[in-house]
């Protein structure tokens, strides 16, 4: 069972990744729309965040970046969980040499600071959504690699794939039929548990100008613009702050709950194989 | 025992060359080329040709890398393609200043952590234990590019108890290095969390309560002692975290460490100074968990013992 933490958590996290979506129904400014006669305004009934150095209303700017932050990690995540489950039931089940490689591929992704790792994969590509969920998969892939082989692994040697392979089933569909769907819902609960860390480094990413270019609104970005009249106009840079840091806080919330309620740790599934 | 040293030490070789290999991929894919960056886009394909048989840009990807390889060892990183200075020297000056404030937040994060983690897991069942879970809970949501700005808006600019930005004494070390010990701080209080949680139920804390010590004596002796091996481990491997804090937090306050280095570098697109910096940084970091991991084998007897069979 998922904690009820968890599910108002969830609750939040998709209020505001619908609200983005709706954004144009809710009758809002434009995200983009300079207007010069309103610049660094402090928040009021009309600007209810403010308005930036163009006289772009935040609040605006805020509802919608919520589409691109927690959309391009979800993307993220489902790529990460794609190649983890991949390289996963590969490692797991083909064992040997190619389990080997596999997960000192895996040991040496992991030896990397990962901020670093991301930085040095995000300058190969020309900023931008794109590059940022390369950035974020490279890295993200390896725990659902891991989990995946862990449960791939138990699962072999379990009655029902021996007898699959008795009775002549193709690797192929053992790996499709017997094991995948296993895996799946696995890697599913890992999205949630990783989604948090995921929207931190793609903010990070975009305060570090790696991200999505201006003048589309990424929370990170924000940030980054506003640094520069932090004390002038503080709310440039507050309010995306906080919609990141409420964003992580409850994805981080949903993640605890799921890890309690599914007990998917590494630690836990490595052990339950030695 | 010393089997085991040498292996892990050797085991580090294969990273660092991994390293090297990777960061020299990058290079190589980078957009762009080089000789024609050299010399510009009018100059003959003669001489073009020349220049490139000069610089050894002919020969195959492999031989490249040897001498790529040769260069590092040399301790050449190439100079910077916009002031054209010495990254190797520059990363010299400024790795110091990096330790420095790495360590001064592994000093306010370790006991803080810990004592946050114990509190939490002695009453967890009271609000005190929540309060300090949602505590910990929000240091690890926080993006730290925010919290430095936040501390710099509040310290500095609003109250000015701290200097803003720049390098120098503790005055300009404090605020940075808050910044970067509260991640650091939420990870080492949810492993002393788990440790002691584990700990706690353990067969032989019941006979230290049923011998009628008291839980203060309990609870410090015989479970925090305990639960300490794991939580110095994950101070020494998670000197990744400081790492990547680095880069942000020295940005945004100006302390002149490899992190605003390496920052810099993005910005004008100065591609030695990326390479050079995530080259030293990744290498530092695989040094240091090398480094963890056999002083961790020396300090708990039982993993002592029984890496005989390594």
């Amino acid at each position: 069972m998922i904690a009820k933490s968890g599910k108002v958590a969830l609750l939040i996290v998709s209020l505001f990744f619908f609200a983005s979506f709706i954004a144009p129904l809710l009758t809002l400014k434009h995200p983009n729309e300079i207007n010069l006669d309103a610049i660094k305004e402090a928040p009021s009934l009309e600007y209810l965040f403010g308005t930036d150095n163009k006289g772009r209303d935040i609040f605006s700017r805020v509802v919608y970046g919520a589409k691109i932050s927690i959309g391009v990690s979800m993307v993220a995540g489902i790529i990460s969980s794609f190649i983890g489950l991949v390289i996963g039931l590969v490692a797991g089940y083909k064992g040997g040499v190619i389990d080997k490689l596999l997960m000192s591929l895996v040991d040496f992704i992991l030896s990397f600071p990962s901020l670093l790792f991301a930085i040095a994969i995000s300058i190969v590509f020309p900023p931008g959504l794109f590059t940022v969920m390369i950035a974020i998969s490279a890295v993200g892939w390896t725990s659902f690699a891991r989990l995946v082989r862990g449960i791939t692994l138990s699962i072999k040697s379990m009655a029902y794939v021996e007898s699959a392979i008795a009775i002549g089933c193709s690797h192929w569909r053992i790996i499709m039929k017997h094991i995948a769907p296993q895996c799946i819902s696995s890697a599913l609960v890992m999205i949630g548990i990783k989604m948090g860390g995921f929207i931190l480094t793609e903010a990070t990413l975009g305060f570090l100008g790696l991200g999505l270019q201006p003048p589309e609104p990424s929370w990170g970005a924000m940030i980054s613009a506003g640094r520069n009249h932090i004390l002038t106009a503080p709310w440039i840079a507050i309010f995306p702050g906080l919609a990141i840091f409420i964003t992580v806080f409850c994805f981080n919330i949903l993640g605890d709950a799921l890890k309690n309620a599914y007990d998917l740790t590494n630690e836990k599934v490595q052990s339950k194989n030695q | 025992m010393i089997v085991y040293f040498i292996k892990r030490i050797l085991s580090v070789i294969p990273l660092l060359l991994g390293i090297t290999f990777f960061s020299f991929a990058i290079l190589k894919s980078l957009p762009g080329d080089v000789v024609t960056n050299m010399v510009g886009e009018r100059t003959k394909t003669e001489i073009v040709q020349e220049i490139r048989i000069h610089l050894g840009q002919d020969k195959p990807f492999f031989t490249q890398y040897l001498g790529y390889l040769k260069l590092i060892l040399e301790g050449n990183l190439g100079r910077s393609h916009i002031n054209q200075r010495d990254v190797a020297k520059d990363i010299k000056a400024k790795l110091p200043n990096t330790i420095i404030l790495a360590l001064t937040a592994m000093v306010i994060a370790t006991p803080l952590g810990i004592f946050l983690g114990f509190l939490s897991s002695m009453y967890s069942k009271n609000i005190l234990g929540k309060i300090i879970d949602v505590i910990v809970i929000s240091s690890l949501s926080i993006p730290i590019f925010w919290c430095a700005l936040l501390l710099m808006l509040i310290f500095s600019l609003t109250f000015k108890i701290f200097p803003p930005s720049g390098t120098g004494g503790v005055n300009y070390l404090f605020l940075p290095a808050i910044t970067l010990a509260m991640p650091a701080m939420a990870t080492i209080a949810r492993i002393t969390k788990t440790s002691i949680d584990d700990i706690k139920s353990m067969p032989w804390i019941k006979t230290a309560k049923s011998k009628g010590l008291s839980p203060l004596r309990v609870n410090t002796f015989h479970v925090l002692r305990n639960a300490l091996i794991p939580i110095i481990t994950i101070v020494g491997l998670d000197i990744g975290s400081y790492l990547n804090g680095a880069v942000v937090t020295e940005t945004i306050f100006g302390w002149d460490g490899i992190g605003r280095y390496t920052m810099e570098g993005i910005i004008r697109r100065d591609y030695p100074v990326i390479i050079g910096s995530v080259l030293v940084g990744t290498s530092f970091f695989v040094i240091v968990n090398a480094i963890t991991d056999v002083t961790y084998r020396l300090i708990d007897p039982r993993i002592r013992y029984d890496s005989k069979k390594w």
